[in-house]
């Protein structure tokens, strides 16, 4: 008797298949640096820092709520309030933003990784085994100099121009006076 | 005797003079043609050159870096201006082509890019290019053609844009079940796998982690059965699978997550499938439901 009761353990999955075997999970995040299939990095100098924006889709059929974390690379954190992201089923442009700051004491040639997983936060219960998604994405992050970083800009740089002709117009102004102050003096 | 030399001389001179337009003009010839019956009229190849500039693309619009749309399409539209010098109205309308290209990967296109209205010698036309999901990331090459009516060509590649990476899945189901299972029961495969994951972007080789945990039964709160009970793999049933580990994320064996058009849905381009097993259950555990509801559920995780 005992025996046929061991024999008979049951689970009850039916309930779970009723609910949830239809539904369909999609997400993704878009990423504007990575090394493959071509090395296309964050490029800052040391002591800069940059925030990066990761953009995360939901094309499922349900919406979702996302928990970001960084889980690599100690020169990065979450730059956002929260780490929590309500992405609605057709949102293709959720931001997440990483702040990555690179030492002033890096040197250059240095490589970095950033890692960040993004897990989606079930809001349902049942089944027998409830399953979610999740990635772990990375990034690439090369120290290099001032004039290779992605914030530098060629607009920005210093020109003597001005100053040239600032003192030419100084100049010009100090040799008027002395004219009409030497004219002056002849009229005396 | 030498005037008589003289009048000869000058005879000669008035004949050639005479006979040469006559035989340059083919008289002599139509006389020995309709002697001889032979036509009257023959072909003759005429090269006529009619001056004509080929026209120029002299401006690409900059496209900005653009993210794929997971498990879509992202539509791309910019502009490019044609210039010929022999004026706007001198450019074929219907010619606009624009191409999007890189190595290895399918060209996208739009062959019929619609243009403005010519202004001076200028015409601005607008194309509309979709970029697939599955589409490599890097920098594409924008090429851009057209040509004047008289079919001389214009064509500038000079311009590149930037495709992001987009590591995406979709997976369905997501929730796994088992029939009924007794305590002598071994190597019992999910009623309901297997777990079908698409690479929904453009992410290449990723790799599958799954974290489980340990199912509570849900009357009987003290009796479980062990994420190591279970296997999963990527052959039916997953019973020769990778063993679970509680809490513990787990890469699954040879799962591997390759980037390409999903919709061909043979199991591989862009596509993966896993197994799930029960190896067997506690033999002192009640019997009733059990399920991930205490303890969360489990993760399937795309390692890019």
């Amino acid at each position: 008797m005992s025996k046929i009761k061991k024999t008979g353990i049951l689970f009850s999955a039916l309930i779970g298949v009723i609910l949830f075997s239809s539904s369909i999970m999609a997400f993704g995040i878009a990423l504007p640096y990575w090394d493959s299939p071509d090395w296309r990095p964050l490029k800052l100098a040391p002591g800069e820092s940059k925030i990066v924006e990761l953009t995360l889709q939901n094309t499922g059929e349900e919406d979702m709520v996302v928990e970001a974390s960084i889980t690599g690379g100690s020169i990065a954190k979450l730059s956002d309030s929260k780490n929590e992201y309500s992405v609605p089923s057709g949102e293709i442009n959720e931001k997440v933003r990483i702040k990555v700051e690179i030492p002033k004491d890096a040197k250059i040639g240095e490589r970095y990784k950033v890692y960040s997983s993004f897990h989606e936060v079930s809001l349902e219960e049942g089944g027998m085994i409830k399953m979610t998604g999740a990635f772990t994405v990375n990034f690439p992050v090369e120290v290099v100099g001032e004039e290779e970083s992605d914030l530098f800009k060629p607009s920005e740089k210093k020109s003597v121009l001005p100053w040239i002709i600032l003192g030419v117009l100084l100049i010009g102004l100090i040799a008027i006076a002395i004219v009409k102050n030497k004219k002056k003096i002849k009229k005396k | 005797m030498i005037k008589r030399g003289k009048e000869v001389v000058i005879f000669l001179i008035v004949l050639s003079i005479a006979i040469i337009p006559l035989a340059s003009a083919g008289f002599f010839d139509d006389i020995y043609k309709k002697i001889t019956g032979k036509a009257t009229s023959d072909t003759t190849a005429l090269n006529i050159t009619i001056g004509n500039s080929a026209p120029t693309i002299t401006y690409v619009q900059i496209i900005t870096s653009k993210n794929p749309t997971d498990d879509s399409t992202t539509t791309i539209t910019f502009n490019f201006t044609v210039t010929d010098t022999d004026g706007a109205g001198n450019i074929d309308t219907t010619s606009g082509k624009a191409y999007f290209q890189k190595a290895g990967e399918t060209t996208r296109s739009d062959l019929s890019c619609s243009n403005y209205d010519g202004v001076g010698d200028n015409m601005n036309f607008s194309c509309t290019i979709d970029m697939w999901y599955f589409d490599e990331n890097g920098d594409w090459t924008i090429n851009t053609t057209a040509k004047d009516i008289n079919e001389a060509s214009a064509e500038n590649s000079s311009q590149t844009f930037t495709y992001n990476l987009l590591p995406g899945m979709k997976m369905a189901p997501t929730s796994l079940d088992w029939d009924s299972v007794g305590l002598t029961d071994t190597d019992t495969g999910s009623n309901n796998d297997p777990v079908i994951i698409n690479n929904t972007g453009n992410d290449n080789a990723l790799t599958i982690d799954v974290t489980s945990y340990d199912l509570e039964g849900e009357d009987t709160k003290t009796d479980y059965i062990f994420a190591e009970n279970f296997t999963i793999g990527i052959t039916s049933q997953g019973c020769s699978g990778t063993a679970m580990v509680n809490e513990t994320a787990t890469e699954v064996g040879s799962a591997i997550l390759n980037r390409g058009n999903h919709s061909i849905n043979d199991g591989s381009t862009g596509q993966e499938e896993i197994f799930s097993c029960l190896k067997g259950v506690p033999q002192d555990i009640s019997a009733q439901s059990y399920s991930s509801a205490a303890f969360g559920p489990w993760t399937i995780e795309i390692v890019s």
